[in-house]
C-alpha cells in the first residue's frame, strides 16, 4: 500500500574404480579372519610351564605418541580381575591333602598372572618315639588348573618341593579359562605295621585303623594379574590421498617381571568422517582388520580423513584408542545452487589444501537427477569447472585422483518450477528465496487488525509490509538484505539507503510487500490528505476512534503500486521498486519514473511469483 | 443593567453566528474537473470495472460496484453532490473547518460515488458513499 522511502585427455574413467573395487573385496575377505588371526599376542615365558606362545612382534617405534588410553570395562563382564585370593581347606588330615570345592577364578581372555601359594604344614605324630614333628612348605604341592572350551590345562603345581620349610612358592602362567582343582597334595602318610619303637610296636597308618600322623595348617592361594596397558601410535595424524599411514598398538610395558604381556583385539576398525567434514562416504565403516591394507602393524591407504579405533584386551583388561588421521578433503561448489530451469551453473572442485584441480587430474562429471529422468547431463570428464544448463533439480559428482587413489565429492541444484521472468534480478534464486523470506515475515494470512496493542500500535501486530534491499555483486549475481523501518499492514517507512556497508556489492533495487489482497480490511499508519495537507488516516487499530477502516487497494489498477510507492520510485531514481503482493504479484516500479507513467507497460513490469502451477523459489 | 444585558446577548448572538459560518457552514464547493493526471485515475477505474482477473474482482466486490458497466461511469458536475460528498469526507475524519475549496474528482459509478483527490500524492485514494451520501469505503 502505501510505502514512504525518503530514502587430461587420453585416460578413461573406469580403470582404477575396478583396481578399488578388488582392493575394497580383498579388504573385505581380511576382515572375516581378523578376530581369529589377532590373537597375536605376546605370549609367557612361564617359569616352569611348558606350554608357550611366540611373542608377538616388536613393536615398531610410534613416530606420533598417543595420550593415554582408556580403559573400557568390557560390557560382559569380561576384565580379568587384577588380584584374588581364596583359602584351601584341609581335605585329608592324614597326609596334609588341601582343596576347595570351587575354584574362585576365571580368564575369559588370556592373562598372565603371578600365582602364589602360601602357608605351612605341620606334621604331629600321634604316637611317642615313631618321628619328629616336620613343617612343609607348599612348593611342589600346592596344584591347580583351568577349563578353556572343555579342555583342561593342568596340572600346573607351584614349586618343586624339596621337602623344605619354604612357607610360599609362586610361578607365572598365562591362564585363559575358568580355574579347576587349586589344592595342595598331601605330604603321604606313614605306615607302621606292629613296628617296634623303643620296645613298644606300634600299628598305625595307611589301611591301619589309625592314622600315624596328623597334620595341620593353611593354605592360601593368590593370583595377580600382571600390569599393563594399551599403546597405541600412528605415524601420521595428517595424511595425502593415497598415503599410507601405519598404525600400532600393543602393550605398555610390552614386559612385566620378564613376562611378555598378550594382546587380543576385541575391535579394530575405520570410521570415516562425515562427508561434510572430509570423511569419504565409500568407506563404510569397517571392522575386523579396521580396514587396514596389511596387518599388524595396520598399514592402512588413506582416502578421506577418519578414525582408527582399536579396542583390545591387554593381559586380560580391556582398553580402547582411537586415532584421528586428517586427509585433504575435495569439495564441490555450485554456483548458483538453485536456478531457473535453462539457467548455467558452474561446478567447480577444489582441495581443502589448496592443491589444484587440474585436468589431468580429472576423472568423472556425473549428474543424477532427482527425479527419475532428466536431460542435464554431465561434463566430459577432463573439463574443469564444469558449466551445464541445469534443467532438473539434481546432484552433480565429481571424481579426482589423487595419490593413486580417487575421491568424489557432491553438489545438488535446485531448481525452480516457475519459468524465468526476464528480469535478472527476480531470476536471482537468491533474491527470489530473499522475496519469500519477506512475505513469510509479512504474516499475510493474519487476521487483519490482529495483534496490534493501541498503546504501541506501531511495533505490535503480526501482519505487516516488510521489504527488502537488492544488491548486486561485482559478479552479477544479486542477492536480498532485510531493509529495516517501521511497518504496519498498509506502509513501509524505510531509510532511503542501508544503514550498513555494502561495497563493492551495488545497490540496485528495493523490494516491498503487500500483505493484503485488494479489498482486504487494514489498519495502519497509511493514510491519504486534502486540499489544505490535513490528513484522512486509517484507522491504526481495531477501536480507533480516528480515521476510518481502510480496504487494501488493486495494484493493477494504479500500475503497480501506490501513489506513495511510485512518489518513491521517482524519489530513488537509480533502483527499481518491487512490490510483492499477497495474491502472486510482483509488480517493477522503475527507477525514476513519475506517477504519470505508472499504467506504461504494465504487463512488462507484471510478474507472478505464485500461479495455479509453480510458486518462488 | 438591562442596557448591558442586552448588548451582552447580542454580542453572544454574533459570535454564536460568526462560529456558524466558520466550523458548521460549507461553501458549495464545485466539481473538479479531471486534468491530466486524474484522467489516468478515471481510465484505471473503468478498467478496474472490466479486468477479469481475481483481484479485480475481489476489489469489485468489496467496495459495490461489482457488475457496472464501465461504459456508464460518469464524471460527475452537479455542485450540490459535490458539495455533499466532501462533506462526507471531512465529517468521515472529522476535518474541521470544513473544506472551502474543491479538490475531489467525483465519479458516479453504478451504486457508489467514487472520489478521489485530483492532484497530489494522495490521488490515489479513494472515498466511496452510495448515492444517499452515506459513507462506505476508504481506499487509501
Amino acid at each position: 500500500m502505501t510505502t514512504r522511502s525518503s530514502a587430461p585427455p587420453g585416460r578413461r574413467p573406469g580403470r582404477l574404480d575396478a583396481t578399488l573395487y578388488r582392493s575394497r573385496a580383498r579388504r573385505a575377505t581380511r576382515i572375516g579372519i581378523l578376530v581369529i588371526a589377532v590373537t597375536v599376542v605376546g605370549m609367557v615365558a612361564c617359569n616352569d610351564l611348558t606350554e608357550s606362545r611366540p611373542p608377538s612382534a616388536p613393536m615398531s617405534k610410534p613416530v606420533v605418541p598417543r595420550r593415554s588410553n582408556a580403559v573400557v570395562p568390557d560390557p560382559n563382564g569380561k576384565d580379568s580381575q587384577d588380584d584374588i585370593t581364596f583359602i584351601l581347606s584341609m581335605q585329608d588330615a592324614g597326609d596334609g591333602t588341601m582343596g576347595i570345592t570351587n575354584a574362585p577364578f576365571n580368564y575369559p581372555f588370556l592373562t598372565v598372572v603371578r600365582v602364589v601359594a602360601r602357608g605351612m604344614e605341620h606334621r604331629t605324630a600321634n604316637y611317642p618315639y615313631i618321628g619328629e614333628e616336620i613343617n612343609r612348605g607348599p612348593a611342589g604341592h600346592a596344584v591347580f588348573g583351568w577349563f578353556y572350551q572343555n579342555v583342561y590345562s593342568g596340572p600346573k603345581i607351584l614349586g618343586v618341593s624339596t621337602d623344605t620349610a619354604t612357607d610360599s612358592a609362586s610361578a607365572y602362567y598365562s591362564i585363559q579359562g575358568a580355574g579347576a582343582n587349586p589344592s595342595r597334595s598331601g605330604y603321604g602318610k606313614r605306615r607302621f605295621d606292629n613296628a617296634e619303637f623303643n620296645g613298644e610296636h606300634i600299628t598305625c597308618g595307611q589301611d591301619n585303623a589309625h592314622l600315624c600322623d596328623t597334620w595341620s595348617g593353611n593354605t592360601t592361594f593368590e593370583f595377580h594379574r600382571l600390569q599393563s596397558q594399551m599403546a597405541t601410535s600412528a605415524d601420521s595424524t595428517s595424511a595425502s590421498p593415497g598415503s599410507t599411514v601405519t598404525f600400532n598398538w600393543g602393550a605398555s610395558p610390552a614386559v612385566v617381571e620378564g613376562q611378555q604381556m598378550p594382546v587380543t583385539v576385541d575391535t579394530g576398525k575405520w570410521v570415516p568422517d562425515p562427508d561434510s567434514l572430509g570423511g569419504d562416504p565409500n568407506e563404510f565403516p569397517s571392522g575386523g582388520s579396521g580396514g587396514c591394507d596389511t596387518y599388524n602393524p595396520c598399514k592402512r591407504k588413506m582416502l578421506g580423513s577418519g578414525t582408527f579405533i582399536i579396542k583390545a584386551y591387554v593381559n586380560g583388561k580391556r582398553y580402547a584408542d582411537s586415532i584421528h588421521v586428517s586427509v585433504p578433503t575435495l569439495k564441490l561448489t555450485a554456483n548458483p545452487k538453485s536456478v531457473v530451469a535453462g539457467q548455467p551453473v558452474t561446478f567447480t572442485p577444489s582441495w581443502s589444501d589448496g592443491t589444484a584441480v587440474t585436468a589431468a587430474t580429472m576423472w568423472s562429471w556425473t549428474w543424477t537427477p532427482d527425479s527419475t529422468s532428466g536431460s542435464t547431463g554431465g561434463c566430459p570428464y577432463y573439463q574443469v569447472p564444469c558449466q551445464r544448463n541445469v534443467q532438473e533439480r539434481g546432484t552433480m559428482t565429481v571424481r579426482v585422483s589423487r595419490g593413486g587413489v580417487i575421491r568424489s565429492a557432491k553438489a545438488h541444484v535446485n531448481v525452480s518450477k516457475c519459468p524465468p521472468t526476464n528480469d535478472a534480478k527476480l531470476d536471482s534464486p537468491d533474491v527470489r528465496a530473499g522475496f519469500m523470506d519477506m512475505m513469510k515475515l509479512s504474516n499475510p494470512d493474519s487476521t487483519p487488525g490482529s495483534g496490534i496493542n493501541p498503546a504501541d500500535w506501531v511495533n505490535t501486530g503480526y501482519k505487516k509490509e516488510k521489504a527488502v534491499w537488492i544488491f548486486k555483486r561485482p559478479d552479477g549475481s544479486y542477492y536480498t538484505r532485510p531493509a529495516e523501518g517501521l511497518a504496519t499492514e498498509c506502509q513501509f517507512q524505510a531509510d532511503s539507503e542501508p544503514d550498513f556497508p555494502y561495497a563493492p556489492d551495488s545497490l540496485v533495487g528495493l523490494a516491498h510487500t503487500h500483505p493484503s489482497t485488494p479489498g482486504d480490511t487494514v489498519y495502519g499508519a497509511c493514510q491519504s490528505r486534502d486540499a489544505k495537507n490535513r490528513p484522512h488516516p486509517v484507522k491504526r487499530y481495531r477501536g480507533d476512534t480516528q480515521g476510518q477502516v481502510g480496504l487494501a487497494t488493486d495494484e493493477a489498477a494504479w500500475g503497480g503500486g501506490s501513489a506513495a510507492d511510485w512518489a518513491t520510485a521517482f524519489k530513488m531514481k537509480n533502483i527499481d521498486q518491487y512490490i510483492m503482493t499477497k495474491g502472486g504479484d510482483v509488480w517493477r516500479l522503475p527507477g525514476g519514473w513519475s506517477d504519470s507513467l505508472r499504467m506504461q507497460d504494465t504487463s512488462g513490469r507484471h510478474k507472478k511469483w505464485r500461479t495455479s502451477s509453480c510458486k518462488w523459489p | 443593567m438591562r442596557l448591558f444585558n442586552t448588548i451582552a446577548g447580542v454580542c453572544l448572538i454574533g459570535v454564536a453566528v460568526s462560529s456558524a459560518h466558520k466550523g458548521g457552514r460549507q461553501s458549495n464547493l464545485p466539481c473538479v474537473t479531471p486534468g491530466t493526471q486524474s484522467q489516468i485515475t478515471v481510465q484505471a477505474i473503468k478498467l478496474e470495472l472490466v479486468r477479469p482477473d481475481s483481484n479485480a474482482i475481489r476489489f469489485r466486490n468489496a467496495v459495490g460496484i461489482a457488475g457496472v458497466d464501465s461504459s456508464i461511469v460518469a464524471v460527475v458536475t452537479d455542485t450540490v453532490i459535490c458539495t455533499r460528498i466532501h462533506q462526507v469526507v471531512d465529517s468521515a475524519f472529522q476535518i474541521s473547518p470544513p473544506s472551502d475549496t474543491a479538490y475531489l474528482v467525483v465519479l458516479r459509478v453504478g451504486p457508489r460515488f467514487v472520489s478521489f483527490p485530483s492532484v497530489g500524492p494522495s490521488q490515489s485514494a479513494l472515498y466511496i458513499t452510495d448515492t444517499n451520501f452515506v459513507w462506505k469505503h476508504f481506499v487509501p
